[in-house]
């Protein structure tokens, strides 16, 4: 290890995002090429490196340096320099030369123990003085922490990230519980906090580190679908997680319950850890809907039964004895679920339910998870539909800093009846706020297709709705007439029944190609995307209608390969084109991308679809974008029809959009959702993003595509399941093209396996009425 | 749990409710009777694998081939591996060591799947011989009940009597590439009267492990010479690139 005391010259490179800086140093024998991490490398700042010299193949000799500290300038030279360097906000080369003027070796004394002084210089106010003595307050206090963590092998990075959050209490904080950075610093989880405190010597039996690490398990869980998990699991993997006995992992488990942390329940002969509010959405849930269920009703007055053949005749259909009996039950149940797939006129119902209701002068909410759903149900209806988020009133509260619901227990909906259509995608979370805002006495019709995947979010609720047998149902198994004319209706039901679908029926829309190997298949859905479905489907375009599915993210046939070839031969490198390389990514102008996170808090202003937007390399041609999502404002919170706000905040999970510009000077991207809604992405935000030509089945949940193309491979039996593939099927709705192995549909088909879920709404559900 | 204990309970309990990777209970609908942990952890071969011998390579390995078929020949013409042995050492242990003779039921699901449509590249499928005095201390040659089960399900013959096993061999494991080779030189032979069976035929045998190819390489040697038109192999579970297992 070398050390060299030198002064920053020239910056080749400095990544701002994770400091890495490549740089020109100069020290007394001359000058040399040092990289490694710096936070705000700015020439003109003295450091001393430790390192070692490398030979780059390409850049030559560098010494590349593994720790920095700052060396405080000393004499008015080199003090002017520092000050120049840009490093201290308010102070640029001239304000840095009129300070070493007045007060010469003295002046960084001084900017730290009485910046009041400097007012003496003529336009520098006693703010502007304080201001400076802040921020080179705030630079020494970085400086020195950046040295702390880094003898511990933490870089500059991380603890610039933690000087952000905990100030000058860094360090103190830290030492104390490191494991508080999970919460407190986005991009720390569970493991680099481990490590951190395994670095900093921290002892690994303390009860932050195994309190922290059940809840790090716990919610691994959660995050993939469950709301509880057995103890003895929990018990099993804590100990292999954090090493320790699982008798100590128990005993911090019983502190976290009486914290309020964690609920242990007997469920079902066998002892199970619930995070609190979990373990409290469930219950409500069952609450409430034993509530609705057992409110009373006002009866209704019309004749049904009149009704039913009246709108049977309208639509040209009749309807079945079981949707009749859906309809008929509907108006006598509090709480009412109708599922069925594609086909079965689920739509047909909701219709006959509305005009009932109309008829009877009963004031009807309509709703579904998503923005697109809603919208769909508005023009088959003609019945306004918005999202749940939107009926129940989300909004930012500034007290709570986050997201909240306006309507809940006390200031419920105003509606008589409700009804919520793709309930499949509702998760116990979401189940319970809108529970919890309707009226007793309000009917609740909820509809949906329980084979589809589950939700995303927690819970199996309507599956276990359905299970219970408690709540009153009707499973609509009978395809319609009109329906039977489409093959993917058709065989979606197929699948479903674990039979094989017919494929390539001459004139009709499901199809499949052979293609051996996951070379051959991804190379067949390149040339599809490419040439020959343009060529077939002349009226789509291929970037908005088409979408690739995959249930895989990694691999060939992953979606973070397949995107990357997409993109290649979709939107090709161009010089009229601005891109950005994030990662292993790159991002382009034109590109087609997904938001994967709930972002609250960035905004979006309204634009015109056609203005061409400033910034490097603005676009030159017009496919804009569209949200398959129906996208975040609008989908969770302005609902089908909130068209008319200039500006909002919010992108949500699965919105997809298209790049406007990229503007590699100010360092932003711009993204157009729904055509209209345009959102700057600052590059360090790029994480957010990931392109979206093929994504995978699980995020296209309660999506619909004109043209659904998908691989069949031999993919992990995980998740090479029926539902799987019943969803991925169902999101079509002129063509869906498969491309692959038969064999390997078949064994989809047969693999009905389901996912585990731990979820106890329906034990809660018969406990309930067990406990009456 | 004692080995014992394990064997007892397998008496007592049908074996498909328990994963064969971990011993969790696990219900009927699992697919090759892992729990969805197991499923999940296992390295399945999705992804980009070696092109001669089968092994999985990672997704940004540059190239085709794997190292060690990358500098030297092999007398097979093509390997399929299902796993990355790494992930499934403990299915492999109960199988091969343990006496649980009824995961070849998955093991050979794990295979038919492996080779969906390209099963039909074949005409008959064989297992590794093991040396019959062997065979008989052990009760059973782990490639054999795989075999077996894999040419039912995938409709090819099935022919356990024409590779042979001359002599006794060390086991593979611990020895190096060259001791590898110099252990099963002239082990294996088509058995007397049984050319026919070969001559002109695409064959695939069956193992359990790859991990150097020279048990492969010394087959698929015997039964070139002898007239088969190809030979590749399917395995359950292949090293990593560059790693002995």
């Amino acid at each position: 290890m070398e050390e060299k005391i030198c002064t920053l010259t020239e910056i080749i490179y400095h990544n701002k995002e994770n400091c890495f800086t490549v740089g020109v140093f100069m020290e007394e024998e001359g000058e040399f090429t040092g990289t490694g991490y710096i936070p705000n490398a700015a020439r003109g700042r003295r450091f001393k490196l430790s390192g070692v010299w490398k030979e780059h193949n390409v850049y030559g000799r560098q010494f590349s340096f593994s720790s920095y500290s700052e060396e405080t300038p000393d004499t008015g030279e080199a003090i002017e320099l520092f000050l120049a360097s840009g490093a201290i906000k308010g102070v640029g080369r001239k304000t840095a030369q009129l300070i070493v003027g007045a007060f010469g070796d003295d002046a960084l004394r001084l900017m730290e123990e009485e910046p009041q002084r400097l007012t003496q210089i003529s336009g520098i106010g006693p703010k502007k003085a304080a201001m400076i003595g802040e921020s080179f307050r705030a630079h020494k206090e970085l400086a020195e922490i950046a040295l702390y963590f880094q003898q511990f092998g933490i870089n500059a990075r991380a603890a610039m990230k933690l000087y952000k959050v905990y100030g000058r209490e860094t360090i103190a904080a830290v030492n104390e519980n490191p494991y508080q950075l999970i919460d407190d610093v986005f991009g720390i989880g569970f493991k680099s906090a481990d490590r951190i405190a395994f670095r900093l010597g921290l002892d690994m039996n303390s009860k932050y580190r195994i309190k922290s690490g059940v809840n790090y398990l716990l919610w691994q869980y959660v995050n993939d679908g469950s709301t509880y998990v057995p103890q003895s699991i929990l018990l099993e993997q804590a100990g292999v997680l954090l090493d320790v006995p699982m008798e100590s992992v128990e005993e911090n488990i019983i502190e976290m319950v009486f914290e309020g942390v964690l609920r242990l329940e007997l469920l079902e002969g066998r002892k199970v850890v619930f995070p609190e509010a979990y373990y409290m959405a469930e219950q409500n849930v069952c609450k409430n809907l034993i509530r609705l269920e057992r409110a009373s009703l006002k009866p209704i007055q019309t004749d049904v039964e009149g009704r039913l053949s009246a709108s049977g005749r309208r639509a040209g259909l009749a309807l079945s004895e079981n949707q009749k009996y859906a309809v008929r039950e509907s108006m006598k149940n509090g709480v009412f679920v109708i599922t069925g797939g594609p086909g079965t006129g689920k739509t047909t119902i909701i219709n006959a339910i509305i005009n009932i209701l109309e008829n009877e002068g009963i004031e009807t909410g309509v709703a579904a998870p998503t923005g697109r759903a809603a919208k769909r149900i508005s023009e088959t209806t003609g019945h306004e539909a918005s999202t749940i988020h939107r009926m129940l009133e989300y909004y930012y509260s500034e007290n709570d800093e986050r997201m909240k619901f306006r309507r809940t227990g006390q200031n419920q909906l105003e509606y008589g009846a409700v009804i919520v259509d793709e309930a499949s995608m509702i998760d116990i979370m979401l189940m319970n706020a809108l529970l919890d805002a309707i009226p007793s006495g309000a009917r609740l019709i909820i509809v949906g297709d329980a084979d589809q995947l589950p939700s995303v979010g927690a819970g199996n609720v309507l599956r276990d709705m359905l299970s219970s047998e408690l709540i009153s149902s009707v499973r609509l198994t009978e395809i319609f007439r009109q329906a039977k004319e489409s093959m993917i209706v058709v065989n979606a039901h197929c699948i479903n029944n674990g039979e094989y679908p017919e494929l390539n029926k001459h004139g009709r829309d499901f199809f499949m190609l052979s293609r051996r190997g996951e070379r051959l298949i991804a190379d067949t859905i390149l040339e599809l995307c490419l040439s020959r479905l343009p060529k077939y489907y002349a009226d789509c375009d291929m970037l908005r209608d088409l979408q690739v599915l995959t249930p895989v993210r990694k691999g060939t046939l992953g979606s973070i390969n397949l995107n990357a070839e997409l993109q290649a031969v979709l939107n090709p490198p161009s010089e009229r084109l601005a891109e950005k390389a994030f990662g292993d990514k790159i991002f382009r102008v034109g590109d087609k991308v997904m938001q994967i996170k709930n972002n609250y808090g960035l905004e979006w202003r309204r634009g015109e679809a056609r203005t061409s937007m400033g910034g490097v390399g603005s676009t030159g041609d017009e496919r804009v974008g569209v949200g398959f999502r129906d996208g975040g404002a609008a989908d969770l919170l302005d609902g089908a029809e909130g068209e008319t706000e200039a500006e909002g905040e919010g992108v949500f999970n699965g919105d997809v959009g298209f790049i406007r510009a990229i503007d590699l000077e100010n360092g932003t991207l711009t993204v157009v959702f729904d055509d209209v809604r345009f959102v700057e992405y600052d590059f360090s935000q790029l994480d957010e993003l990931e392109l979206a030509y093929a994504v995978t089945v699980h995020k296209s949940q309660g999506s619909e595509f004109q043209l659904v193309l998908m691989p069949m491979y031999a993919f992990p039996p995980m998740l090479a399941t029926r539902n799987l593939l019943y969803t991925a099927v169902t999101r079509g709705k002129k063509a869906v093209i498969l491309v692959g192995s038969e064999y390997h549909l078949r064994a989809m088909i047969d693999n009905d396996h389901i996912k585990e879920r731990y979820s106890g709404l329906c034990s809660h559900l018969k406990e309930f009425l067990l406990n009456e | 749990m004692g080995a014992l204990t394990r064997k007892l309970l397998d008496l007592v309990f049908p074996p498909s409710i328990y994963c064969i990777s971990c011993g969790n209970l696990i219900d009927e609908t699992r697919v090759y009777s892992l729990c969805d942990k197991c499923a999940r952890e296992f390295k399945w071969a999705n992804g980009k694998t070696c092109e001669k011998c089968g092994r999985i390579l990672g997704d940004d390995y540059n190239g085709t081939l794997c190292g060690e078929c990358g500098q030297s020949a092999h007398a097979y013409e093509k390997g399929y591996a299902c796993l990355e042995y790494g992930s499934c050492r403990e299915v492999i242990h109960g199988f091969k060591y343990l006496g649980r003779m009824y995961y070849a039921e998955s093991i050979a699901q794990i295979m038919h799947d492996r080779l969906a449509e390209a099963a039909s590249e074949f005409d008959a499928v064989l297992p590794t011989p093991m040396y019959k005095p062997k065979e008989r201390k052990r009760g059973y040659n782990q490639a054999d009940l795989i075999g077996g089960l894999l040419a039912a399900k995938t409709g090819l013959d099935y022919d356990n009597d024409t590779l042979v096993r001359r002599r006794n061999t060390a086991p593979m494991s611990g020895l190096g590439k060259e001791a590898r080779e110099e252990n099963v030189r002239d082990a294996f032979a088509v058995a007397e009267g049984k050319a026919d069976a070969v001559r002109g035929k695409r064959l695939l045998i069956v193992d359990d492990i790859y991990t150097t190819g020279s048990t492969l390489d010394a087959c698929a040697k015997v039964l070139t010479d002898a007239g088969a038109k190809s030979v590749c192999f399917i395995v359950l579970a292949a090293g990593a690139s560059g790693a002995n297992v």
